[in-house]
């Protein structure tokens, strides 16, 4: 799968774009909604894993901007927020799913499998460490 | 009886038949008229003007929407009872309760029925009375004449509550039952008893009934508003008690009208209800977004672990180590400011002494020191001056305000602690030259975690300042100089 990870907190990302290789996964970064817009538009995605407390805006808001414009890729929200409006505005943004922090990246994984219709090239099944290790190499 | 409301036949009819039969009751003290001596016409003169005084200016006393009367007339009826001739009390109830209810504006059935039924009351009284004729120098004319007003009273609240269940349309015995004040109706009795007995014994004397008169009303008025604040705190306690087990502290109490100690307390307990649904509101965003604020290490901790090889690098446990150490610092330091923030709510933790303000402030600066190193001048200090308040705590936002300042300031810049002191308080400020808050965040930025991720600090360094100085009975704020720096500040009374 081809993953966008917004994301500002850089350990966050970090440990993400690292757990999401060791998979097979190919990880692109955006640390600001801006950067975050420019890559969504720039389109080639499978699944975009959203942070909301962007520094430059809310991560809502850049989902509203996108859907706006007709840009459809699922979306799947990584957040420290778990307030009931943000669930019900994600759930109108047509978000795929809502995953409030901590949570694993076999977790992640799990959610972004199963909204994106056809496995990717590289798709490793989480709940096996062997694929994870070896993957990683 | 309502004004304006439609007459039903059976009403009308009733009406007709007392009005009728109040005619025929007073023919006889009409005729009587021609026996009258002149101290007839004067009592006639008397007591008319008395019965319309006392029906056009009775005491009301108000009683939720309900108004409650306190009138003469049955004590002077009760007196005449004994000192006039009979015919010149019936004459006198009815001229003296229709001039004292024609210039009330009712209507002219109204204030017929009411003259006819007055007239037919006193007449059944006075024929009672008759039956008996004792002076009111001795018990038996007493009874007498309590039989008479009580005989009144009857007539008057039957016909009253026939012609008020006929035009309302309500069950007779409601309309008749309308609350007689029994107790307002002995004082008048025993009142008007009394005033026969001095008028028979000495008349000069009379004067003096004027006083019970009025201990009498104003202690009917204290019972009436005891009663009234009785049922709102009544009303009230239920009203709290029912917050007080549902926990919805949206409520509030009613507001009892006035300004009495029910209105009173009312308006404290709202007052209360108010600062506890605040307190909370609080108390959820604060739970709410420590929660949002440990699940970013929590995360990090979780995410780097669960990344790490079975096999790792040892660089890879290095990097892991070194940042789950950090990542628990964090918490550590966030639990540590939760810990001294509710310490510094707690009103009874402070500890307030006199201390010299120069010994003060260099134990603060040495504190200092390792945050702000040369970058930290001291301005306008007053020498050999006293400060009382809680030197700990005082230290801990003033440190707190420091450690802002050098967290949002360019290492290069200076920052400035001032401390000015005017009639009434004491301002100690941290003037940096950095580039001041976006405007409009001046009293956000008080708020708990609002310096969120970008900042070194818990996020709770400034609420935990303002809470140290609202302790103390000060403020805390800020000058914001956008683009030119702030002056975080906080006043305690002098």
């Amino acid at each position: 799968m081809n993953i966008l990870v917004v994301e500002d907190e850089r350990r966050i990302a970090t440990f993400l774009t690292k757990g999401l290789t060791a998979h097979g996964q190919s990880v692109k970064l955006a640390a600001t909604g801006s950067d975050a817009l420019h890559a969504a538009r720039a389109g080639g995605l499978d699944v975009v894993l959203l942070d909301l407390g962007l520094p430059d805006m809310d991560g809502l808001d850049v989902l509203a901007l996108l859907r706006s414009e007709g840009w459809d890729t699922p979306v799947v929200v990584l957040t420290a927020r778990a307030a009931a409006e943000d669930r019900r505005r994600a759930d109108a943004l047509r978000v795929a799913s809502y995953l409030v922090k901590p949570c694993s990246v076999g977790d992640l994984l799990a959610a972004m499998s199963g909204v994106v219709g056809a496995a990717g090239p590289g798709r490793a099944d989480p709940a096996r460490p062997q694929d994870r290790s070896s993957a990683s190499r | 009886m309502r004004e304006g409301a439609h007459f039903p036949l059976a009403a009308r009819a009733l009406v007709a038949a007392v009005i009728g039969a109040a005619g025929l009751a007073l023919v006889e003290p009409v005729s009587d008229m021609a026996q009258w001596r002149g101290t007839d016409v004067s009592a006639l003169a008397v007591l008319v003007l008395a019965t319309a005084s006392a029906e056009r200016f009775q005491l009301e006393i108000r009683y939720r929407r309900e108004r409650v009367t306190y009138s003469l007339s049955d004590a002077i009826w009760t007196g005449a009872l004994f000192v006039v001739r009979p015919g010149v009390l019936v004459i006198a109830v009815a001229a003296g309760v229709l001039l004292g209810q024609a210039s009330q504006s009712w209507s002219g059935v109204k204030v017929a029925f009411n003259v006819s039924q007055f007239a037919l009351g006193i007449t059944a009284a006075v024929m009672l009375f008759q039956l008996v004729g004792a002076p009111p120098t001795s018990v038996t004319g007493w009874l007498a004449a309590a039989a008479a007003m009580a005989l009144f009273q009857v007539v008057n609240t039957l016909l009253m509550g026939a012609v008020i269940a006929l035009v309302e349309g309500l069950p007779f015995w409601r309309a008749a039952l309308a609350p007689v004040g029994v107790l307002h109706w002995l004082g008048n009795l025993a009142l008007g008893v009394l005033g026969a007995f001095l008028w028979v014994v000495q008349p000069a004397a009379l004067p003096l009934l004027v006083v019970p008169v009025l201990l009498a009303y104003f202690s009917y008025q204290g019972s009436l508003e005891m009663v009234r604040e009785r049922d709102q705190m009544r009303e009230m306690a239920g009203v709290a008690g029912a917050i007080a087990s549902s926990g919805d502290l949206a409520g509030r109490v009613p507001m009892p009208v006035g300004t009495g100690a029910a209105a009173g307390l009312g308006e404290t307990l709202n007052r209360m209800l108010q600062r506890l649904e605040e307190s909370q509101e609080r108390e959820r965003m604060f739970i709410r977004e420590t929660a949002h604020e440990l699940r970013t290490p929590i995360t990090i901790c979780m995410g780097y672990l669960d990344v790490l090889d079975p096999v790792p690098e040892p660089d890879d446990v290095t990097e892991t180590f070194a940042v789950v150490a950090d990542e628990l610092d964090r918490m550590r330091r966030l639990v540590a400011d939760m810990t001294t923030l509710a310490s510094t709510e707690d009103p009874y933790s402070l500890q307030l002494a006199p201390f010299p303000l120069d010994r003060f402030l260099n134990e603060t600066v040495a504190k200092a020191a390792p945050l702000l190193g040369e970058r930290l001048c001291m301005v306008d200090a007053p020498p050999r001056q006293t400060v009382t308040a809680d030197a700990q705590r005082l230290t801990q936002a003033l440190i707190n305000l420091l450690a802002n300042a050098a967290d949002h300031t360019p290492p290069e810049t200076d920052i400035e602690l001032r401390v000015r002191r005017d009639a009434a308080r004491w301002r100690f400020e941290v003037r940096d030259g950095g580039g001041g808050l976006p405007p409009g965040q001046e009293e956000e930025v008080f708020r708990p975690f609002f310096t969120g991720k970008q900042s070194a600090g818990s996020g709770l360094g400034l609420v935990i300042v303002s809470s140290i100085a609202r302790a103390h009975g000060g403020t805390a704020g800020v000058d914001n100089r956008p683009g030119a720096g702030a002056s975080f500040w906080v006043e305690i009374p002098a």
